[in-house]
């Protein structure tokens, strides 16, 4: 296989070095607007521990917001992840009780995370079906498999003086979640491997466009399958660590999982059209989610307009990403009937 | 190009900044307790949260309602944590999880009273309002092989959960199951996986009736079910016997059009209100209350008799029908139980868990 360079959108290439503000600089600021908002209408929202607790409410779903990025940037969607990562933390927990070392237990359910991200991988690219379609089915599959192994019941190991548990629930500074420091170094790796490694090049090819990728050699299938794998791993790693968090994983814990998941990847700005994506956008999105959703009960509003309001900044966020594609388009025309 | 994302982003900061000024201020003099739930647009848990404020509105106390649909834990106890950091003084909540426990356990510890209601976490250390879950499922259980035919009762019984995993629910089918056995010739099949939704859950009855169709009678154990059994009652000529739980609108009127016959009542405003009431005993007493149980009672209707438990005077099918949907007319009935509310009687020290499931 041929080596392959970055695409076009991944690295400018621009004649003058000049400072250039990041993509996610509209979410940020989206972002900080809102926690002002509400900071200066309810003081007690700003509150530190308040802010770290919103880390922690981040950590489960935006590992697997991290992942998806991946996914939207080759055009692909997971729907099993919710139900992926309730498979991880049950088989984790199960083995918990049946003895096993918790971080050993751990591994595996990290481990099986990424073997049912193989199973999704698999079935995509032998049968060449999108992983919406696949995963429509083995979001079943998967949900009635756990179902089945934990006998329709929460799975609590009942011993929790190992480290592991120690670990998962530890704060640093007695403040911050340590599951919220290593989700926010897992956002880390992943935006580097996404952007400076020859995977998310690849990735980004593939999703950009197919069939130019696999004239330069690129295998869609073999990047199809190891983002998918990916995506299932970080399941795991979510499932495992959640265990180790709250001390137990009930039967139906991640079944609307995927919704806020792929919203949080969208409203962080990754493209539905594949090709290119942000790992720190999708962080920003989650958490714009879960300051919304914590305003609205700071300031006491009716439960039902938190649904509401949700989807009306998505359904902003997709607007948003469509007029800036138009835009953009637009303005490549011009430039073209300019010359 | 950039610019013009920035201000759409703002916008949506904007409209959520619209919709909380429409939000009515707080009164910082009054006690701020919140309820959280976990369903939403359901008449059941709705006639719940109805409960609650009118135990807000009677004590005085300013409450703040969030509902997760859905029964996931993890939202749950997310909402548990916002309303405290929001400066509430206690909350109560359904525990549809396990893993909601260590998280409650540490707001308990902290000094926030929590008190269940509806769906019991046995670890939590709080007092839970609910039904006694089994003996509620055995009740409905004899309910149907009494309609049977008694002990000597023979055919298929097809049973469902709208949430399989869920303890309370377990707890009652497991009740069922024990009454069903006294009719040795009853066949159980299930329980089955029904759904909550409206939608999916009447097409899992039909299915299953489908495969069925020999079936003597078809238990649900769920709010939704009822209205779900009745119209398929209805449409296949009403060959068996249905029971399941729950006072709402479509579930009475099923029975009253003679499509299902019993559903037994969990007292959904008593789940509501005497949580929210203990919260403020709690709270003005500067105590956390620790774990224990407050039978929230057991009320059966056919369309016969209406026995709305709690000791509460005898009312008419028809005042029952309008209660289901009438907050007001509800907290008027009950007034002569929430007048039996005594401080003395809030402090006095529940039952143990372990009633729950007896």
């Amino acid at each position: 296989m041929s080596e392959t360079s970055p695409p076009a959108s991944a690295t400018p290439a621009t004649p003058a070095r000049r400072f250039r503000m990041p993509d996610e600089i509209g979410v940020i600021v989206a972002l900080v607007v809102l926690m002002i908002f509400i900071g200066v209408a309810r003081p007690r929202f700003l509150n530190p521990l308040n802010l770290l607790t919103l880390l922690g409410h981040t950590t489960f779903l935006g590992m697997l917001a991290v992942g998806m990025v991946f996914l939207l940037a080759i055009r692909e969607i997971d729907l099993s992840v919710g139900w992926m990562f309730n498979l991880s933390a049950v088989v984790t927990a199960l083995l918990m009780v049946a003895g096993v070392n918790p971080w050993l237990a751990a591994f595996i359910g990290i481990l099986f995370g990424a073997l049912l991200g193989l199973f999704n991988g698999a079935l995509a690219v032998i049968l060449r079906l999108p992983a919406i379609i696949v995963t429509l089915g083995t979001y079943s599959m998967f949900q009635g498999l756990s179902l089945v192994v934990d006998n329709s019941r929460a799975v609590v190991p009942q011993d929790q003086t190992s480290s592991f548990f120690t670990f998962a629930s530890a704060k640093i500074g007695k403040i911050m979640p340590v599951t919220g420091a290593v989700f926010l170094v897992l956002a880390i790796a992943m935006h580097y491997v996404l952007h400076r490694t020859r995977f998310g090049y690849r990735v980004q090819a593939v999703g950009s466009n197919p069939e130019a990728a696999a004239l330069a050699g690129i295998s869609n299938a073999t990047v199809r399958l190891q983002t998918l794998v990916l995506m299932g791993a970080i399941c795991g790693l979510s499932g495992a660590l959640y265990v180790g968090f709250r001390g137990a994983i009930d039967p139906n814990e991640g079944s609307d999982f995927v919704l806020a998941v792929v919203a949080a990847v969208i409203i962080g700005g990754t493209p539905l059209s594949g090709g290119s994506g942000t790992v720190i956008g999708a962080v920003i999105g989650m958490l714009i989610i879960q300051v919304i959703s914590s305003g609205l009960i700071f300031f006491g509003i009716d439960a039902t307009w938190s649904t509401f309001v949700t989807g009306a900044v998505i359904v902003i966020a997709v607007s948003l990403d469509q007029l800036v594609k138009y835009q953009r388009n637009r303005r490549a025309e011009r430039l073209k009937a300019g010359r | 190009m950039l610019v013009t994302r920035m201000k759409l982003e703002i916008l949506a900061a904007v409209a959520l900044g619209a919709l909380v000024f429409a939000a009515p201020a707080s009164a910082d003099d009054k006690i701020k307790v919140g309820i959280v739930a976990h369903a939403q647009g359901n008449p059941f848990i709705q006639q719940i949260v109805d409960g609650a404020q009118a135990a807000a509105n009677d004590l005085g106390a300013e409450l703040t309602v969030s509902q997760k649909a859905g029964g996931d834990p993890e939202a749950e106890l997310k909402a548990v944590q916002d309303l405290v950091n929001s400066g509430v003084q206690g909350v109560a909540t359904s525990v549809p999880g396990e893993s909601m426990t260590k998280g409650l356990n540490e707001i308990i510890e902290s000094g926030v009273p929590i008190v269940q209601f509806n769906l019991l976490g046995a670890a939590v250390n709080a007092p839970y309002v609910g039904e006694k879950s089994t003996q509620s499922g055995r009740i409905l259980g004899k309910a149907i092989v009494d309609k049977l035919g008694g002990a000597s009762a023979t055919g298929t019984v097809i049973l469902g959960n709208c949430f399989p995993g869920f303890p309370v629910l377990e707890n009652r089918a497991k009740g069922v199951k024990e009454s069903l056995a006294a009719a040795p010739g009853l066949t159980v099949l299930g329980p089955f996986d029904v759904k909550v939704s409206a939608v999916e859950n009447y097409n899992h009855w039909q299915q299953l009736y489908a495969a069925n169709p020999d079936a003597k009678a078809l238990i649900g154990l769920c709010a939704p079910d009822i209205a779900s059994l009745g119209k398929l009652n209805a449409e296949t000529g009403d060959k068996f016997v249905a029971g399941g739980y729950d006072l709402t609108e479509d579930n009475l009127k099923a029975i009253k059009d003679g499509h299902a016959y019993v559903t037994l009542g969990q007292s959904a405003f008593v789940q509501g209100y005497l949580p929210i009431a203990i919260l403020i005993n709690a709270i003005k007493n500067k105590q956390v209350p620790g774990p224990g149980f407050y039978n929230s009672g057991t009320q059966i209707v056919t369309a016969d008799s209406v026995d709305m438990g709690n000791g509460l005077p005898a009312i008419s099918y028809a005042e029952a029908q309008a209660q289901a949907g009438d907050p007001k007319a509800t907290a008027e009935y009950y007034a002569a139980w929430t007048k039996t509310l005594t401080p003395d009687l809030l402090s006095k020290a529940p039952a143990p868990v372990s009633a729950e499931g007896e």
